[in-house]
């Protein structure tokens, strides 16, 4: 296994790759001005590459010789510093510029198999860029010396986009040959993946059948050279081609003129006495909306700061803004137009299609505050009826549908006057109202359809989650009693709170005992619900405690719960420790019951653990099983609703169902949608219509009455509360310590035993310092088993899916980045620190930064200021030696000791790095430890103190060192558990 | 001034993290297409006085351009959450 990192650079005018390979020598002697780079992947090994795809055009081409680009790159004396990607521990003191030659291939990222370098995902970025800019149509063709191209119109917010990813762009991008211009190469990439995608975009021709032959007009080939895959033009008469460039260069000037620092503005008024709407015209600053001046102002001959010449800038302005809004001609009949004045109809023409035009075109539009809320929608009251409460779903409540305008509610008598009235604005005790004719339709359908005055409790919550319809949103409910508590979305503050189960070994804070109410209160309506809470906040002891108190005076079926496989230790844990009195079935694992044997497993246990991929082998078994409750844990899991583990678990039938995650659901449509599916399946529609009603408007257009409209939906199945929730921090310590259990791969299994055999021999083999040595090599051996088998190794070879303590630090760090949170992760090992760091930082594409024994003062300052200062999510690593004491690291709210010294002196010292004096939030702290290993049985002992005093224990490893052969052995031992 | 210049770093002063952007891609990434009609841009300029054919380059390309955002779609795959391919278990390699 051969790590490979992947770089992107400009050369030569377009898009490159090379790349850095760990096998190979990382020093050189030459001493010549241009040398060869030692370690960039060699010439001899490009050629094996598969012929790039990037582009059809680029696939006609001839195959590309081998290249080579000469980059300016932080260096020693001996070599270029490696870059972090590469995870070679080694540290360039005082690194300088020296010039490096490398082979370079096309820009054919998926092509190699190689780590892509940030470098290389930047350019990703870049290329979704071009895409957006492509769908948006923001491109215009043009013709260079010879080949026929389109390239990006960088205007306004894509002009902002452009200098935004400019300065992001990494240094090594554009280090070829000399320090290159970041906005110079970006612009050639740019256009390049412009070019690309649109060419592949358009049909394939935009002339019918229409063939050009080589005597054809200039105009005509070029058309055709524009989608297709060769894009040069032989036999390009000078005197036409400069012609057509003429012609295409102002056209693109034009364009790029639209997004100039002074923009033509256009002001809706209400009318006055007249009855009259008006359109008045000016002119503003792009930068500044509020420096405007009036049309009559600059005909006046005024001044305005921004351009030197107004009327002439109004002038055209206006003159363009015909072709979006074509009743503009009407005031450019006089002299010097300073508005347009109209009837209501036009003025509801210019809020619906004008206005949304001129201003994606990049003129102003200042509109009435009214303008673009929709004011009509539906209200819905119920009045519970007298007699026993709590009849769950079938229960019959009083029902009332209005139809709403802002606060107002107004008659059917009021409705049919508006429709008779035929006018798309109107004033509404007041207030002016969009109205347009679909709206008004629907506004009498929905009279006509909801004449009843009685529904099910039901039947209402499927009203409320349709949510109306598209023209008439639903936008008030006014419901009491049990309906009411529930669609709130306050259930959990109305609920009196669920007191801790006897049978729970432990107290349950006050927000979990409200957290139990609304689990039981949904369950008992057969409903199912999602808790969401932030991680810490104790969702598996809360879910235990739900099985527990339903078992206080019945006996339900089992709970069949669905997780990572990397959390089944947890659970097992957890269970065993707070709620020893369930009955627990872990059906994983080749042992695992099946038929007759798993029905009578299931049927005497009160809670069944098992992973997404088991429960997917084992569907038809488990979904024969009757369950009280199926509870997806880490629900994220069955985000995408098509997959097969999603479904899966779908199909496995239950009285109610539980989803548990730590991800804000709101943040993410689609995975809401499936978690919700799963909870209570049909509530949400079909996926398409919830697409429509919701999904689209809340993504592309931050729509606030669709998010209004599906937090009413969610809310009731829907339980998150923050960390930073004030009623929450009262409850909870300032400095909550957990253990994250882990187990191991196979692989690692293999490796921690094959280190166990041979480590033995050679302790029972030794004595005096040589057997101390044996001893304490060993444990450092099991302990790098346990974080990676890389670290092991120490060959280069890839991180991905080979230790069960880095998955489960990837989905920890991925929940903190989610909750936008910071951590610190402490790691002995610095060679273990180097492995992360860019393996985390890839796979969050956040910041992880990394503080060792090897930076010099002013570096770790720097990165301690930016830990600290900068508002971004983010990841710092620390090995425990070189940063265990002295830093202030307050920013950080989460503590993760990812392997361990067991000396609690030492590990508190580093966790207070973040729990000190400064420190305005709660602190989680995790310590991971690998089930069924040393790491769990020397916790053990610590934990017992096993009849060793503090001091030793405090001393850190040396007192097992004394241990017996019996002891160690029992010590080292690898338990089944460890491996899942 | 060019409004997509930007001032540059020079390489001495981003010695240690040469091969990094200077913003996270995460934050880089986070940016809100806006929805704007494909054609926005032809409607909005006034054609060139370029002719295929007797058509004028306008008319040919507007209904092009028309059809890009499924064109897009269509040639390099739609994005759409639900189609994000499925992460699997917690331990990919167990």
């Amino acid at each position: 296994m051969v790590t490979r990192v992947l770089h992107a650079i400009w050369a030569e005018s377009r898009l490159a790759l090379w790349a850095e390979d760990s096998t190979l020598p990382l020093t050189t002697h030459s001493r010549a001005d241009v040398r060869d780079h030692p370690f960039a992947l060699p010439a001899s090994a490009v050629p094996k590459l598969a012929p790039p795809k990037v582009t059809a055009y680029k696939a006609a081409e001839p195959a590309v010789p081998v290249r080579s680009a000469v980059l300016l790159l932080p260096s020693s004396g001996r070599g270029p510093a490696p870059s972090p990607e590469l995870g070679v521990d080694v540290t360039v003191r005082n690194p300088r510029v020296a010039r490096w030659r490398v082979p370079i291939m096309p820009y054919a990222p998926g092509e190699l198999d190689a780590i892509p370098g940030p470098s290389v995902r930047y350019f990703g970025i870049v290329g979704d860029f071009a895409r957006d800019l492509v769908r948006r149509g923001r491109i215009l063709p043009w013709l260079t010396e010879d080949e026929a191209r389109w390239r990006p119109v960088l205007t306004g917010v894509d002009a902002a986009r452009f200098r935004e990813l400019a300065v992001a762009m990494p240094p090594v991008c554009r280090a070829v040959q000399e320090e290159g211009r970041s906005s110079e190469v970006l612009l050639g990439a740019l256009t390049e993946l412009v070019d690309q995608v649109a060419r592949r975009a358009f049909p394939d021709k935009l002339i019918g059948a229409y063939r050009p032959g080589r005597k054809s007009a200039l105009a005509d080939r070029w058309l055709l050279a524009l989608t297709d895959p060769e894009p040069r033009l032989d036999e390009v008469d000078e005197a036409e081609a400069a012609g057509l460039r003429t012609a295409l260069a102002a056209w693109f000037e034009a364009a790029r003129g639209l997004g100039g620092p002074v923009r033509v503005d256009f002001r809706l008024v209400e009318p006055g006495a007249d009855d009259k709407w008006r359109v008045e015209f000016g002119l503003r600053s792009a930068e500044d909306p509020d420096v405007r001046i009036a049309a009559e102002d600059v005909w006046a001959g005024a001044e305005f700061a921004a351009t030197p010449e107004p009327q002439k800038t109004l002038a055209g302005g206006l003159r363009r803004a015909v072709r979006l809004y074509p009743d503009l001609d009407w005031a450019l009949r006089v002299p010097h137009p300073a508005r347009l004045s109209m009837d209501t109809r036009g003025a509801f023409a210019f809020l619906r299609h004008a206005a949304p035009l001129l201003e994606a075109a990049g003129y102003g539009v200042r509109l009435p505050s009214w303008a673009g809320r929709t004011r009509l929608g539906l209200k819905m009251t119920t009045r519970s009826r007298p007699g026993p409460p709590n009849l769950g779903l079938r229960e019959v409540v009083d029902f009332r549908m209005d139809l709403a305008v802002g606060d107002q509610v107004i008659d059917e008598a009021e409705l049919a006057e508006l429709a008779r009235l035929k006018v798309p604005l109107v004033r509404v005790r007041g207030e002016w109202v969009e109205l347009d004719d679909r709206q008004l339709k629907a506004a009498l359908r929905a009279v006509e359809e909801r004449r009843v005055t009685e529904l099910t409790v039901g039947d209402v919550i499927r009203e409320v989650v349709l949510g109306g319809a598209d023209e008439l949103p639903l936008v008030e409910v006014d419901a009491d009693g049990l309906l009411g508590d529930l669609l709130s979305g306050e259930t959990e503050r109305r609920l009196r709170p669920v007191p801790t189960p006897a049978t729970l070994d432990g107290a349950l804070r006050p927000y979990q005992e409200r957290g139990l109410a609304w689990l039981g209160f949904l369950s008992g309506l057969g409903l199912g619900g999602i808790l969401a809470d932030d991680m810490g906040l104790g969702k598996t002891i809360t879910t235990l405690a739900l099985l527990l108190a339903e078992r206080e005076d019945a006996q339900p079926a089992a709970t069949l719960l669905v997780c990572p496989m990397s959390l089944i230790n947890n659970w097992q844990k957890e269970a065993a420790r707070f709620a020893p009195s369930l009955r627990l079935y872990i059906h994983h694992g080749g042992a695992r019951r099946r038929d007759e044997e798993l029905a009578a497993t299931i049927g005497a246990a009160d809670l069944v653990i098992t992973t997404y991929g088991t429960a997917l082998r084992d569907l038809p078994a488990l979904a024969r099983q009757g369950w009280e409750r199926v509870v997806c844990d880490e629900a994220q899991a069955i985000k995408n609703s098509a997959a097969r583990q999603a479904q899966a678990v779908r199909q496995i039938r239950a009285r109610t169902k539980l989803a548990l995650t730590g991800t804000p659901v709101e943040n993410h449509l689609a995975e809401l949608w499936s978690i919700m599916e799963f909870c209570n399946p049909g509530l949400l529609g079909p996926a398409r219509a919830f697409r429509t009603r919701y999904q689209e408007p809340i993504e592309l257009r931050r729509d606030e009455n669709a998010m209004r409209a599906l937090r009413r939906a969610t809310g009731p199945f829907v339980l998150r509360r923050l960390k930073t929730d004030k009623t929450i921090i009262s409850d909870l310590p300032d400095k909550q310590e957990m253990k994250v259990w882990c187990t191991l791969t196979p692989e690692q299994a293999r490796l921690y035993q094959a280190v166990v055999a041979e480590m033995m021999g050679r302790i029972e083999n030794s004595d005096g310092i040589e057997r101390r040595g044996n001893v304490l090599a060993t444990m450092t051996r099991l302990k790098q088993v346990c974080n990676h088998p890389a670290h092991l190794l120490k060959d280069g070879s890839r991180l991905d899916g080979r230790s069960g303590k880095l998955a489960r630090l990837e989905e920890l760090a991925e929940e903190i980045i989610e909750e936008g949170d910071k951590a610190l992760v402490f790691t002995q090992y610095a060679e273990f620190g180097t492995m992360l760091q860019p393996y985390l930082e890839a796979r969050l594409d956040r910041p992880v930064l990394w503080l060792h024994g090897g930076l010099s003062k002013r570096r770790r300052d720097e990165l301690v200021e930016r830990f600290q200062g900068d508002d971004e999510p983010m990841i710092f690593l620390l090995s425990l030696k070189a940063a265990g004491v002295g830093l202030n690291l307050t920013a950080a709210n989460h503590v993760i000791h990812v392997d361990r010294w067991w000396n609690p002196a030492v590990e508190n010292q580093a966790t207070d790095r973040a729990f000190r004096i400064g420190q305005t939030r709660n602190v989680q702290v995790r310590k991971f430890i690998c089930v069924g290993t040393l790491e769990e049985r020397v916790d053990e002992m610590i934990e017992r103190k096993l009849a060793l005093a503090d001091s030793v224990v405090g001393g850190g490893e040396d007192w097992l060192a004394d241990l017996s052969a019996d002891q160690l052995r029992e010590l080292f031992r690898l338990s089944p558990e460890a491996v899942r | 001034m060019d409004p997509l210049d930007v001032e540059d770093v020079p390489f001495e002063e981003r010695l240690d993290d040469f091969y990094g952007p200077s913003v996270s891609l995460a934050r880089l990434k986070e940016h809100p297409s806006v929805a704007t009609p494909a054609d926005l841009l032809l409607r909005a300029l006034e054609p060139p006085p370029i002719k295929i054919r007797h058509i004028p380059l306008l008319d040919l390309l507007r209904p092009a351009y028309r059809r890009l955002p499924s064109g897009v779609d269509e040639v390099l795959g739609d994005h759409h959450p639900d189609a994000v391919r499925d992460r699997g278990e917690g331990q990919g390699g167990a």
